[in-house]
């Protein structure tokens, strides 16, 4: 009995990690970046990366941990910038559990819509995320996007 | 009503026709009387650091391979194979013993020297000599850790070149050696002088939200910083005082200067805009450098570099990446703005809806006058024989 109550707990843990990174992806839609950072443990940390050929070096775009985090979100409306429509497409999640802590990895694309309708393929690439689950909810304490685009069309004040 | 094609009531030097980045023949004679006949940055001297190591990339048009030899001594050359002109290095970059092109395998020594053709007694006929069929080479020099390139030889030397402009830039780009750790390029919709015009005045402080807050003495009357005028069409700004970035004010409290390049102010910026199409623009403890490879009239491939010190400590390099990117690379706050705005003003002067557009400030050097950007097209004028007001109306006269 006990060992259906650890699978089922562990099936729990696991569904309510592929929500989150499901949500994530709706938000960011949504551009709603007030419920983006509430996917984040209180000192989590963002990061945008891909790997440069022409150094053979891998980069990273955008590092940032909350609070300051936070801090260039609150300015991203005052940014002139791309107003195409996005749109993540999430594959299925390979999720590793120890505790209240995970990792996950899932690999994922952007369309993007442009303002005379036009839909292209944005970028693609991975997630690699850490997550802690403080409280009984799941929240990332890294969330890593690793792309394979390294040539954006254009380019994005916005998390990906 | 007014006529889209009315010119400003301006001095000549002081407006532009926008055909100027449009028009296709006035590329090609770019190409030729501009990108052809100047230095041109190829690479920095560290993505080449060990003998072996190659940079593959386009200049003025042309591909070429940037390669250390053995003997330590950097050159460059057109990246052709002297048989039947296929592509010999076919990748960025990378380390080789030697080249080989893909085609019909003829290999080359990391000095050019063509070291093999395969099934050779197939020439013996004709008498061909591999010796005469070397890669052939450009003029290449480097200059504070920077190579360039260059395809005429009647060119002045690399150092007389950019000796003045970058003078003041030399202590923190020279005196400990810089590494590149971030590179990205992106094929914008707009004509590269756009993107040279962006990163040259300043008067765009306005469209950047961080720099409003942060850079108050850009927008003021008058500024500690000025801009800087030299020979050939080069420029640059910079402060002799108090001119330092003000991140507090904009709340971006967690920018780090620790590290700052020798010779400058915590905080400070000193940018050079090398003519025709690169900027070096220090941001205290980070260095980004931009390059163009015009593609068309309204395509320009740029690349972006970010430099550090070599052999900083992972905390260190953690604070010149985070300065870095607040504002640079692709999801930098500033640049993102900066292609928006670049992309917009080529789509309008490809409809040729208004034909002019206007240089006209003068506020005796300071951060927003455009007289840099004047003298660009002095230079420009000056190098290409039209006027960049009138450019379709007679060839021979020279702007300014």
């Amino acid at each position: 009995m006990q060992q259906l109550d650890d699978r089922l707990a562990e099936l729990v843990d696991r569904e309510a990690i592929r929500e989150l990174i499901g949500a994530t992806a709706a938000v960011l839609d949504a551009e709603d970046l007030a419920r983006w950072i509430e996917l984040f443990a209180p000192e989590a940390e963002y990061e945008l990366s891909a790997y440069s050929p022409a150094i053979r070096a891998p980069m990273s775009w955008w590092k940032t941990a909350r609070p300051d985090l936070d801090r260039m979100l609150e300015d991203v409306g005052q940014h002139v910038r791309d107003r195409g429509r996005r749109l993540h497409v999430v594959s299925p999640v390979a999720i590793a559990l120890a505790g209240n802590r995970a990792t996950a990895r899932s690999q994922f694309a952007v369309m993007r819509t442009r303002q005379d309708g036009e839909t292209h393929l944005y970028v693609a690439g991975r997630y690699e995320d850490e997550l802690v689950k403080p409280g009984g909810r799941w929240l990332y304490a890294r969330h890593r996007v690793i792309l394979d685009t390294r040539m954006l069309e254009t380019f994005t004040h916005l998390p990906l | 009503m007014i006529a889209m094609s009315q010119r400003p009531d301006l001095p000549d030097t002081h407006y532009l026709d926008n055909r100027i980045f449009t028009d296709e023949a006035i590329f090609r004679r770019e190409l030729e009387d501009i990108f052809q006949k100047v230095w041109l940055f190829a690479c920095h001297e560290s993505e080449i650091a060990k003998p072996g190591d190659f940079r593959a990339t386009v200049a003025g048009g042309k591909p070429i391979v940037a390669v250390r030899g053995t003997d330590g001594a950097i050159r460059a050359f057109y990246n052709v194979c002297r048989h039947r002109a296929a592509q010999v290095v076919c990748e960025d970059s990378g380390n080789a013993k030697e080249f080989q092109c893909f085609y019909h395998h003829w290999t080359y020594a990391l000095d050019g020297a063509c070291t093999g053709i395969a099934k050779p007694e197939g020439y013996k006929r004709v008498g061909l000599d591999k010796a005469k069929l070397g890669l052939i080479p450009l003029r290449c020099d480097s200059y504070a850790g920077f190579v360039f390139v260059c395809m005429n030889d009647a060119v002045e030397p690399l150092n007389e070149y950019l000796r003045d402009i970058f003078a003041p830039v030399l202590a923190p780009l020279s005196t400990t050696p810089l590494e590149v750790f971030h590179f990205h390029q992106a094929t914008i919709a707009s004509n590269w002088k756009l993107w040279q015009d962006n990163n040259s005045e300043r008067y765009h402080s306005y469209l950047h939200a961080i720099n409003r807050k942060t850079l108050p003495w850009v927008t003021g009357r008058n500024s500690p910083m000025k801009l800087r005028m030299f020979a050939r069409g080069h420029s640059g700004y910079w402060s002799d005082g108090d001119a330092a970035a003000n991140y507090s004010a904009g709340g971006y409290s967690g920018l780090s200067a620790e590290g700052t390049l020798p010779g400058l102010q915590e905080n400070e910026m000193r940018v050079i805009n090398l003519f025709p199409d690169v900027m070096i623009n220090i941001r205290s403890n980070v260095v980004r450098v931009d390059r163009m490879v015009p593609l068309g009239p309204g395509r320009t491939l740029v690349e972006w570099r970010g430099l550090g010190v070599k052999g900083d400590s992972a905390e260190l390099r953690a604070k010149r990446l985070r300065h870095h990117n607040l504002f640079w690379g692709p999801a930098g706050r500033n640049l993102s703005e900066d292609v928006i705005a670049v992309e917009s003003q080529w789509k309008c002067m490809a409809a040729d809806a208004v034909r002019y557009s206007i240089l006209a400030r003068e506020e005796d050097l300071n951060p927003t006058d455009d007289e840099n950007v004047r003298a660009f097209y002095r230079e420009w004028g000056r190098r290409v024989g039209l006027r960049a007001n009138a450019p379709l109306e007679g060839s021979d006269a020279t702007a300014g």
